[in-house]
């Protein structure tokens, strides 16, 4: 994990992940839905940065999601952060400490729904297929 | 062919049934089993969504309306075009998709009020916009789905 003394900016070469806890963010082809990168009421979106974490810590922190919100870990998608700073969107630390450094959050998502869907359509058709969880 | 829905299911099924029912007095008899798979996803949608908090702290329910909307919407569209994989989501809306890769998609948000929120990408091309539903489909719409649909 990171450093919890020192969290960088997120480096545009930097593998995000998305974790997927409804089974219906994604499609048997194993490609993942746009409302899976929707913030809704929110103008923001949580994903957890690659950077300095094992395979096994990535996880641990996706089941730690899913239990949080009391749903089934399906698997994550990754997403390049550079793929994710679209306008008007961006991508910055917010660690969740101590448990988790290495948190983030999509951010600037506009208000209107439809700007929101217009934008995940396009992290959708840029993020990885589903990648299932090691248990699975 | 039966007009009627599968008793035994929640109230979504009656909602549901109780629409179809009024279609059918109307005159219309084109229920079809190609229509069936829709309801059911409706069904399934309402069931798993119509509870507040069903995904979780915050999440809305899918209120009844919604899916009547939803239900009315999907009758409008050509035959065709009555191929979108339908879920809940978390603000109370329900969500039509027609996909036919990554980047040949348009979703489709039915919100309460009847207003549809779409976005679609087709290409470089990224289309979107909001518009009420008020019975017929908005031609805006036809002609994105008719973008995705027909590549």
């Amino acid at each position: 994990m990171i450093d919890v003394d020192h969290i960088p900016p997120v480096a545009d070469d930097e593998l995000l992940a998305r974790f997927i806890v409804n089974s219906n963010e994604f499609r048997q082809d194993g490609t993942v839905r746009p409302k899976l990168f929707m913030p809704y009421s929110l103008v923001d979106l949580s994903v957890n940065r690659h950077r300095d974490c094992t395979e096994r810590e990535i996880w641990d922190v996706g089941y730690s999601v899913a239990e949080t919100r009391q749903r089934t870990l399906y698997g994550r998608a990754d997403i390049v952060a550079s793929s994710s700073r679209i306008a008007p969107l961006d991508v910055v630390p917010d660690p969740l400490l101590p448990a988790n450094p290495n948190h983030a959050e999509i951010t600037r998502f506009p208000p209107a729904k439809e700007d929101q869907q217009a934008l995940a359509v396009k992290l959708a058709a840029a993020a990885s297929k589903r990648l299932g969880p090691p248990d699975c | 062919m039966s007009t009627s829905l599968p008793t035994g299911f929640s109230d979504a099924a009656e909602t549901l049934e109780r629409v179809w029912s009024d279609e059918a007095k109307r005159g219309d008899e084109t229920v079809t089993f190609s229509r069936q798979p829709l309801c059911d996803q409706l069904i399934d949608v309402f069931q798993q969504c119509s509870q507040p908090g069903w995904d979780g702290a915050g999440s809305d329910a899918v209120e009844r309306a919604t899916l009547e909307i939803a239900w009315h919407f999907l009758r409008s569209l050509p035959t065709a075009y009555r191929t979108a994989a339908i879920s809940g989501e978390p603000d109370g809306h329900i969500n039509l998709e027609w996909y036919v890769h990554p980047r040949r998609i348009l979703t489709v948000s039915i919100n309460p009020n009847g207003i549809l929120h779409w976005a679609a990408l087709i290409g470089a091309e990224d289309p979107r916009g909001s518009c009420p539903f008020y019975g017929e489909a908005p031609r805006t719409l036809l002609y994105w789905i008719g973008r995705v649909c027909n590549a």
